[in-house]
């Protein structure tokens, strides 16, 4: 993927330049003055810098000389994006060396005719770099978009014991963020400055199957309702509880998953032994994955696995559903000649599941290790 | 500088990067009280110096951000609000620039200022009487004018 500078003391026409960039599925980096932008230069060595000159603290053509002066950063094309076009100004640019220059107002086909000299075709880059928008998503991953660190962090403290977490400090950052990650989920701050939350939804959407999470100030909930209007799955007011942020995004994560990635997703080892995690019945995952997980039973078997554990950690109220599922699960794997055991923490969950005659007789222990040596 | 010029540089610009239709042109004398609401200002250089200034409601100038950011019918905030109509005149300015230097007379623009409030009274201090040309969008009307510096053409 190819990285674009763009130095303009002018938020909207930086705003404006990435859209208009959109279809090179290109990194983007901003500076708002020369000095700003020779700066990012050096860090980052840009493929392509977009250069405005009338700026404060340092003007385009001191940023220009700047960049030709450093070794480093010489040979990067810089096509300047001016509304200035004296003609001793030109020649003066023109003798630094530029690419290319655009004049404002300019129409979108005079950038692209010049940006492609950069970046070649836009359809072309794009169908070599972007990820297609129907390439699969990993659904154990939720990206977090925040311009604060502090919510950044927050964020990650309590996803990342149930999730792979990525986090993006703005829209921009959050666009090539997402394309690395293929998260299943996004979470977007609403109100982030430069690209808010509902342009970077807009922007996100195209690019893959995911789930959106809106966070924004509590109380307005004329915001919280345009949210969910414009396509966010839930909206989780800030500052959040944890488990509010948690549950909202798992409830996410299901709502776009494959029943395949759901029971994928449900399955995992104590040791040697096959763990099926059950489902809080509240998130309505069992519902969709029945025949799925009816393949993944058999496929354990065929395996040679003859026994299982069903964790019932996450549940924590008996509901005819979860007897029910339970029921089928057992019988089911008794069936292809898979052995299984509760395990359950919740000594009172384990007290009612006595109560019923599907489950009254399953070996039972308070911790998957204990519930594993049930089986033998 | 003549008016023509002013109107063809604020036109080009209103329609190709504000998306606005300019459904009318007109000349007053000065720009109206009734421009209450935001004052785009920059410095010219030069041959033609003076002060540039774009005066516009505040719905306009939102229409006119909402449509350089494609906010699809969103609002701006108002310091996207003020950004926008700095750039647009600083555009309008490079415009004229760019007309002005066919015919072999240069000009340096300033980094724009823009204020916003009402009521507000903004005028330029100078013994020239200003060039204005208010353009009629649908959107509501603007208005741009020349205070032309003592000495300059």
């Amino acid at each position: 993927m190819k990285t674009v500078l763009t130095v303009d003391d002018s938020k909207v026409v930086r705003t404006m330049v990435a859209r208009h960039l959109e279809p090179y599925h290109c990194r983007l980096l901003e500076a708002a003055n020369g000095e700003e932008g020779v700066a990012a230069a050096r860090a980052h060595r840009p493929d392509l810098i977009l250069l405005d000159v009338t700026m404060p603290v340092m003007d385009g053509r001191e940023a220009l000389a700047a960049l030709r002066r450093d070794p480093a950063c010489q040979a990067i094309p810089v096509i300047m994006l001016t509304a200035e076009s004296g003609k001793d100004l030109v020649l003066e640019i023109a003798r630094l060396g530029v690419t290319g220059y655009i004049v404002k107002p300019f129409q979108k086909e005079t950038f692209e005719k010049e940006v492609s000299k950069v970046l070649g075709p836009p359809g072309a880059a794009a169908a070599a770099d972007a990820p297609r928008g129907d390439a699969p998503v990993d659904i154990k991953t939720v990206l977090v978009v925040d311009d604060s660190e502090k919510v950044l962090a927050a964020a990650q403290a309590a996803l990342e014991a149930t999730m792979t977490v990525v986090v993006a400090p703005s829209g921009a950052e959050a666009l090539a963020a997402y394309d690395r990650a293929r998260p299943g989920v996004v979470v977007i701050d609403l109100a982030m400055p430069e690209m808010d939350g509902f342009q970077t939804l807009e922007r996100l959407r195209g690019r893959g199957q995911s789930a959106y999470v809106a966070l924004a100030v509590r109380g307005e909930e004329g915001l919280h309702e345009r949210a969910r209007k414009a396509g966010f799955h839930a909206v989780v007011a800030k500052p959040f509880r944890a488990n509010s942020l948690v549950d909202a995004v798992i409830d996410a994560a299901n709502s776009v998953a494959s029943p395949e990635q759901l029971v994928g997703a449900l399955f995992g080892e104590d040791g040697d032994c096959p763990v099926m995690r059950l489902p809080d019945p509240r998130s309505k995952v069992l519902a969709r994955v029945g025949p799925a997980l009816t393949r993944r039973l058999r496929d354990l078997a065929e395996q040679g696995t003859d026994k299982l554990v069903l964790d019932l950690a996450a549940v924590t109220e008996i509901t005819t559903e979860v007897v029910s599922t339970l029921a089928r699960l057992i019988a089911d794997a008794d069936g292809i000649g898979i052995r299984t055991a509760i395990c359950a923490p919740d000594a009172t969950v384990m007290e009612k599941l006595r109560q019923f005659a599907e489950t009254k007789d399953t070996p039972y222990g308070p911790s998957l290790e204990q519930a594993r040596q049930q089986l033998g | 500088m003549s008016l023509e010029i002013m109107e063809e540089a604020a036109r080009e610009v209103l329609e190709t990067t504000a998306g606005l239709t300019v459904l009318a042109a007109r000349r007053p004398a000065g720009p109206e009280e009734r421009f209450d609401g935001l004052v785009a200002t920059i410095a010219l250089g030069g041959t033609c110096g003076g002060t540039l200034v774009l005066y516009c409601h505040r719905p306009v100038a939102s229409t006119m951000a909402a449509a350089m950011l494609g906010l699809d019918g969103r609002e701006p905030d108002d310091e996207s609000v003020r950004d926008a109509l700095g750039e647009l005149l600083n555009q309008i300015g490079g415009s004229i620039k760019r007309r002005l230097g066919a015919s072999g007379r240069e000009l340096a623009l300033s980094v724009p200022v823009v204020v916003a409030g009402a009521p507000l009274a903004h005028r330029v201090k100078s013994t020239v009487p200003p060039v204005c040309v208010e353009l009629e969008t649908g959107r509501g009307p603007l208005c741009v004018c020349l205070w032309a510096a003592k000495g300059t053409t």
